[in-house]
């Protein structure tokens, strides 16, 4: 798709540009609307994107959460001949954490606290509406440069409301290394919130330690599955000023067992609270 | 933690006498080892001494055949169904309608579900205990609802079936679980891992908010306390301390009355024949067996009157009574105000028994196979395996 075909069908952005990014399932533009910066994800008409790009505009209109960016507009229109659904975003300045994490791999404690403390709290929000992200991972975390963290992507989240457009028994969606077990294992009965904080935790361990707690397996997806699958997250050595509570905790929100982690966001954050006070005042 | 008396065989005087001393207490009471009437009768009793009577409906086996278990009328619908009566539909109604009939004729309050045993945890024993539960709903009146889980050996052995009965039975409508589980073992377990496993379920369970009822319990489990769990039931024969599903099988008989008399030594967890009370006697330790005075039996003072212990007349319905009121006096002590307190005084009892056994063991006096001293260090690796799973959940949610 070139942009030509864009700014013909949509006359009201200027200075649209193509982003690279890695997924396949759509095409990104980054463009100006009455001088304000956007995002445009024009959806690629793949088998079942409809419904997808469906979920993820609802999961934008009914979150009312102020760590995703807004959805400005959405739609169908024709670009190049073909009917395309398309869905038009703010557009968050920053850089994501996976490129943060490139550049220095172990962030700071503070840091990551905050991290920490904001994506439990977009994941209090998200449970409000009964929607599970499922594909929390660096690459779908922005920072801005006030440091507020922003969590994107909704292209494969959950509806837990709303029928699964996904079959029962096949593999499951997700990032391998960050989706939790029951979900890359598509045990839909067991999917809920307590999936999302177990992306956290695996989230809040890369950034604290500088590596994936399984990332010396990263290169074979079977091996490290059936590792994250039957092993417990290695613990941390805690990092200073850190008393363990935290790399604790951390441990916790990536227990491979639902059972076994903070049953929601909400008792997540009860449990992290006074951690994120204790260890943001020293 | 409380504890309740499991019901086997020959045990209705010793309920009787049991309750009469003890407060918050309760029966569970086994079809198995009575008949209607007298499981009428004795519920009356155990309702006059301000105990709660339970039914077993020890449905663990579709074929089980002892003949007094079968004999009962709503085994009698069991074994009529052809298309089964623990998979929905009209078989199960009639069950349940039969057993509430049952349960209400002995004036429970509380109704515990029939549940079959899973050699192994799937989707099919889900849906067969779902089955239960759904059909469960009309024919109780409202009255609280107690699911019973009963697990296989080898069940027991795997953490992820283990952790699917615990996110499964999170979502059923019931407010408590019974729980039973087949050891690898006739008695004691020397297996860390069941231990372990039954430690996750229970307190996985508890966790779901659920009360949880672990039957055929014995003082090995008296660890369960860490688990959060409400009650243990335990018993006097073997068969009632720890879950044999064989005897639910016209092949096992009550021939268990002919082995020796043993004397439980609380503080040693651990159970001594006779002679070797005389070992003890001899070797000037037998005070250091005697149990505590805050435990509370004096069933066993003759034991320790002076006299060598087999030159004094101890009966086996002494002994079952000190094993039962001593196993009770630790179960009520056990839990404490925080679940790190409750696992220090575990680890201290550990501890303490260790230190004891090997004054013992130095001296000749062996437990044999109920000397504790093997089983020390399965209850610490089970109670390590444990901690890390349940620990920081468990530390929050204690109450």
């Amino acid at each position: 798709m070139d942009t030509d075909q864009i700014i013909t069908a949509f006359p009201e952005l200027c200075n649209i540009r193509r982003v690279e990014t890695p997924s396949g399932q759509k095409f990104v533009f980054m463009a100006l609307r009455e001088g304000v910066d956007v995002v445009l994800k024009v959806i690629r008409p793949y088998r079942g994107a409809a419904e997808r790009a469906d979920r993820e505009i609802l999961a934008g209109n009914i979150l009312c959460s102020s760590y995703v960016p807004a959805i400005l507009d959405h739609g169908v229109r024709n670009i190049g001949g073909c009917e395309m659904r398309y869905i038009l975003e703010s557009f968050i300045n920053g850089e994501t954490l996976e490129r943060k994490l490139a550049a220095q791999p172990t962030q700071p404690l503070d840091f990551v606290l905050r991290l920490t403390s904001a994506l439990l709290c977009a994941c209090r929000d998200f449970e409000a509406v009964s929607i599970v992200h499922r594909d929390i991972k660096p690459g779908n975390l922005i920072i801005d440069p006030g440091g507020k963290v922003w969590v994107i992507d909704f292209g494969i989240a959950r509806h837990l409301e709303m029928p699964s457009l996904t079959g029962t028994g096949g593999p499951g969606l997700g990032t391998w290394g960050y989706a939790a077990p029951e979900q890359f294992r598509n045990m839909k009965s067991k999917i809920n919130g307590r999936a999302d904080l177990f992306s956290v935790g695996i989230v809040a361990y890369e950034a604290l330690t500088g590596g994936h707690p399984f990332a010396r397996y990263r290169d074979n997806p079977l091996v490290l599955l059936r590792k994250m699958e039957g092993e417990d997250v290695p613990p941390p050595a805690p990092a200073a000023g850190d008393d363990g509570r935290f790399a604790d905790f951390i441990c916790q929100l990536a227990q491979r067992y639902p059972s076994r982690r903070p049953q929601t966001a909400n008792d997540a954050l009860a449990w992290f609270g006074p951690i994120y006070n204790d260890l943001r005042i020293r | 933690m409380k504890m309740y008396l499991q019901f086997g065989h020959g045990m209705m005087e010793h309920a009787r006498v049991l309750l009469s001393s003890w407060s918050d207490s309760g029966v569970i009471l086994s079809p198995r080892d009575l008949t209607e009437s007298q499981m009428v009768r004795l519920a009356a009793d155990i309702r006059e001494r301000r105990a709660e009577p339970l039914l077993d409906p020890q449905c663990f086996a579709r074929d089980a055949d002892h003949p007094r278990l079968t004999e009962h009328r709503y085994w009698q619908v069991v074994k009529s169904q052809s298309t089964g009566a623990f998979t929905g539909g009209a078989g199960t109604a009639a069950l349940l309608s039969e057993l509430a009939q049952l349960g209400n004729s002995l004036g429970v309050s509380r109704h515990i579900l029939p549940g079959c045993l899973a050699p192994t945890v799937g989707e099919d024993w889900f849906l067969m205990q779902e089955s239960i539960l759904d059909e469960a709903s009309g024919h109780y009146g409202g009255a609280p609802l107690i699911m019973t889980i009963a697990l296989g050996a080898e069940a027991m052995s795997s953490e992820e079936q283990i952790e699917a009965v615990v996110e499964r039975c999170s979502g059923w409508d019931v407010s408590a679980i019974y729980l039973v589980a087949e050891t690898p073992s006739p008695y004691l377990t020397d297996s860390p891992t069941w231990l372990a496993n039954l430690l996750l379920l229970s307190s996985g369970i508890k966790l779901a908010g659920k009360e949880v009822i672990v039957g055929y319990s014995n003082h090995q489990m008296l660890c369960l306390g860490a688990a959060n769990v409400d009650i243990v039931a335990s018993g006097t024969w073997l068969n009632v301390r720890a879950f044999p599903p064989e005897k639910f099988y016209q092949t096992e008989d009550d021939s268990i009355s002919r082995r020796a008399t043993w004397y439980y030594c609380p503080q040693a967890l651990s159970e001594y024949k006779i002679p070797f009370l005389d070992i003890a006697h001899r070797t000037g330790v037998l005070s250091q067996m005697r149990s505590p005075a805050a435990i509370g039996s004096h069933y066993a003072d003759i034991l320790f009157g002076g006299a060598v212990p087999t030159s004094v007349s101890w009966s086996e319905t002494n002994a079952f009574r000190h094993y039962l009121t001593c196993l009770r006096s630790q179960v009520l002590a056990i839990k404490r105000g925080s679940f790190a307190d409750t696992v220090s005084v575990i680890n201290m009892s550990l501890d303490d028994a260790e230190a004891l056994l090997r004054n013992l063991r130095r001296v000749g006096v062996m437990g044999q196979d109920r000397d504790f001293h093997e089983y020390v260090d399965v209850v610490r690796s089970a109670m390590v395996q444990f901690a890390s799973a349940r620990e920081a959940r468990l530390s929050r949610a204690w109450g």
